[in-house]
């Protein structure tokens, strides 16, 4: 694991011959190597981010101009009940909360991972919290590849959709908003036998 | 505690005490979850073995330990003084 050198952890697009064999899973073969790695485009996590970063203000901002608030509403007695540990607690919970968000969005991004090797396709899905899904396919069942790409973030950070169609029971596998879709797709097919 | 029915339904007191019980729920919750994760990050970090494991683990523990510690205190505060009281 990692022993040769070592490809960035975070990569949502890895196709390296000389790193990629130090990527490793569980229950990988013997002369099994990993020939791509593809994970969303990062662009993808501004959807959590974006508000955590906002929201973290607010007790900033409910300290600076809450009191005048609830002054207009004429509620300024519900501050005057709590006392300052709590006021802490509660500052604490709420960060609690958004940083459980951001965790949650984080390994949502890390663990959703099209993997590609010699032998077959791999696709871990994790959805958090309890949802975690594991899909393979040899690369003998693989008949079709394909990818779309569409929307104005789609075409402005360069990510599309890529679906492996299968042969018999295996399930289709597809990975939303890869980066380099195209490239991805010639390479899964280059990949092929 | 000499609170009357109507200290309790004045709007300053009823969102106080609403707030209380709402935050005890989200910590309750969030202590539940965060060790829902620190599970599920031991078991993804077997299947997709990378070099930041251990950071995933040590702060998915980081995050069971402070929401347990901030649900000790939050305890503590209020379900405690409640507790001997009524004892008393």
């Amino acid at each position: 694991m990692y022993n040769q050198a070592m490809v960035n952890p975070f990569a949502a697009f890895v196709y390296d011959i000389k790193r990629i064999p130090s990527i490793a899973f569980q229950n990988q073969r013997n002369g099994e190597d990993v020939k791509l790695l593809l994970r969303q485009h990062p662009i993808t996590n501004i959807r959590w981010a974006l508000p955590i970063a906002l929201l973290a203000f607010l007790p900033f901002a409910a300290q600076t101009w809450g009191n005048t608030f609830l002054a207009t509403l004429q509620l300024p007695t519900i501050v005057e009940t709590f006392t300052t540990i709590e006021i802490i607690l509660l500052t604490s919970t709420y960060y609690l909360v958004l940083i459980y968000i951001g965790i949650s969005g984080l390994l949502r991004w890390f663990f959703n991972v099209l993997l590609l090797t010699n032998l077959r396709v791999i696709d871990l899905t994790y959805r958090p919290p309890f949802h975690w899904q594991i899909t393979q396919a040899q690369l003998e069942e693989v008949q079709d590849v394909s990818f779309t790409q569409g929307g104005i973030l789609g075409i402005i950070f360069n990510y599309g959709t890529i679906y492996l169609q299968t042969a018999g029971t295996s399930q289709n596998i597809m990975l939303s908003k890869v980066p380099q879709p195209s490239r991805v797709n010639e390479l899964i097919v280059g990949l092929l036998p | 505690m000499n609170t009357n029915l109507f200290e309790l339904i004045n709007p300053a007191n009823a969102i106080h005490l609403l707030t209380i019980v709402a935050t005890l729920i989200s910590l309750v919750v969030a202590s539940f979850l965060g060790w829902v994760n620190v599970r599920k990050i031991r078991l993804l970090n077997q299947v997709l073995k990378t070099p930041i494991a251990i950071f995933l683990f040590g702060s998915a523990i980081l995050y069971l330990i402070a929401c347990v510690g901030t649900l000790v205190l939050g305890f503590n505060l209020w379900i405690s003084p409640l507790l001997l009281l009524l004892r008393n």
